[in-house]
């Protein structure tokens, strides 16, 4: 009686213990599918919110911002950020009064140049001391009433494809020009030049494989005008919640120029599986083929 | 000569040789104590120099400034900001200020450096020649009250400071300036 009774027992705890253990199993086994899962899952919310800060800091770190005086604004901006933004680390060469037509005279006397480490520079000589990958670039509202709308935008080209000669591997951003305040301009330098102008200018970058970023209507009053919140001096020039935005838009473009990075590079690799299937399909079908004729040769 | 006439002249040789090895302890008492008093009377009043002459630091200047004066939104700029543009290696500097107007069309320009020798200054004055032509440049055919402003400033040294003011309050930012530094 008590040799059965101890025998139930035994058997009574190794079925519990079995039973245990397989849940332990099993719950170690759907932890290790949830956690799969999240990060299956915060893989995909990162993407969807882009770029972390260091992402980004990296990303405009390996930039420079070329301009004029909207340009010195947005470097001031920058410079009054605290140390871990992303636009902290961006570098400028930027100098009120600069355009295009600026840009091509020789650095010689009073010719207004940005300034590189004390010296003044033409731009495609001081590009490649900095040691960057990607330039963007604002030029033009100081152009517009010299040379014209299509002159400006050639002078634009000429002065592009000197830094593109100088330095063959950065990238190219063209940033739009922005606009006056309602009936502030004069002469061609007005709301509708400047609307026309950047159309050339978006034009001008899909022609060349450039990019090209439009800063002017985040800050406009949806009627091609500078919006009066976003002027600093009742003319033409930003203030500091304009370029709050600017700094909106640069997040969401370095996004989009990652994810078409992305897109290219999956494209790529498609591409190269596809190549490298076919040559197994035709190793293997040549194997078969020899293989078939090893075998009748040995009939 | 009496005996006792020779005995007033022994007393009066030993009163004077008394006298005299007296003074003669109290003198070079007084000098080798007069030595560093006479130390501690140049420490002292070199002590007292410093006093007075002791120039505040640059951050005191500045707070002055900005308490004295309305900067026009002012930007303070790091040691990256000073090289880039200006070539200027924040690794000679003891301290310094480098302030600039975050509006693009403003010249207002404040900076006061102090060098860790005083063989540097005539490149940082160099330096700080290049913000003012740089400025000039920018505002001639564009801003022609800046302008104005920017033609009035001057680059300064003094001791192991250099310092550039372009404002419209330029004379009250250098009197602030040259006080604070004087001590």
């Amino acid at each position: 009686m008590r040799r059965k009774m101890m025998v139930s027992t035994i058997l009574l705890a190794m079925l519990l213990l079995g039973d245990y253990t397989g849940a332990t199993v099993y719950a170690s086994e759907e932890k290790t599918t949830k956690t799969q899962e999240t990060e299956v899952q915060t893989k995909d919310e990162a993407k969807e919110e882009g770029l972390t800060e260091e992402e980004l800091a990296q990303y405009y770190g390996d930039s420079v911002f070329v301009g004029d005086s909207i340009m010195v604004g947005f470097r001031n901006y920058c410079m009054k950020k605290e140390e871990e933004s992303f636009v902290k680390g961006i570098q400028f060469l930027a100098v009120g009064s600069y355009s295009a037509f600026n840009a091509a005279k020789p650095v010689k006397g009073d010719n207004v140049h940005p300034l590189y480490k004390g010296k003044k520079y033409q731009l495609w000589d001081a590009i490649p001391l900095m040691d960057v990958k990607r330039v963007f670039i604002l030029l033009g509202m100081n152009d517009i009433s010299i040379l014209g709308l299509e002159g400006a935008r050639d002078q634009y080209k000429e002065v592009i494809d000197k830094i593109v000669e100088a330095c063959p591997d950065v990238e190219i951003h063209i940033l739009s020009t922005t606009y006056t305040l309602k009936g502030k301009g004069g002469g061609k330098l007005n709301n509708e030049n400047l609307a026309k102008y950047n159309e050339l200018l978006q034009e001008m970058a899909e022609e060349n494989g450039w990019g090209y970023m439009d800063i002017a209507t985040p800050i406009s009053d949806g009627k091609g005008n500078l919006a009066a919140e976003y002027c600093s001096d009742d003319f033409v020039h930003l203030s500091s919640a304009a370029y709050d935005i600017w700094e909106t838009e640069l997040r969401e473009y370095a996004n989009t120029q990652q994810l078409e990075v992305e897109a290219e590079t999956e494209t790529v690799i498609d591409n190269k599986s596809t190549v490298d299937t076919m040559s197994t399909d035709k190793i293997s079908a040549e194997k078969t083929t020899k293989e078939q004729e090893d075998a009748r040769s040995r009939y | 000569m009496h005996a006792a006439d020779i005995k007033i002249k022994k007393y009066i040789v030993n009163i004077t040789m008394a006298v005299f090895t007296g003074a003669v302890l109290l003198l070079g008492g007084c000098g080798s104590k007069a030595e560093p008093a006479s130390s501690d009377k140049v420490e002292s009043t070199d002590t007292t120099d410093k006093e007075t002459a002791t120039p505040k630091s640059i951050e005191e200047i500045y707070q002055d400034i900005t308490q004295a004066v309305s900067l026009a939104s002012p930007v303070l700029m790091d040691d990256d900001f000073i090289m880039n543009y200006y070539g200027i290696d924040a690794s000679i500097l003891e301290e310094y200020v480098f302030s600039m107007s975050e509006d693009a069309t403003q010249a207002e320009t404040v900076i006061v450096m102090k060098a860790k020798t005083t063989s540097d200054l005539d490149d940082l004055a160099a330096c700080l020649q290049v913000v003012v032509d740089e400025k000039k440049n920018e505002m001639e055919n564009y801003l022609p009250e800046q302008f104005t402003i920017v033609e009035k400033s001057e680059v300064k040294t003094k001791g192991s400071y250099v310092y550039l003011v372009i404002s419209e309050q330029s004379d009250a930012i250098l009197d602030i300036i040259e006080k604070d530094l004087a001590g």
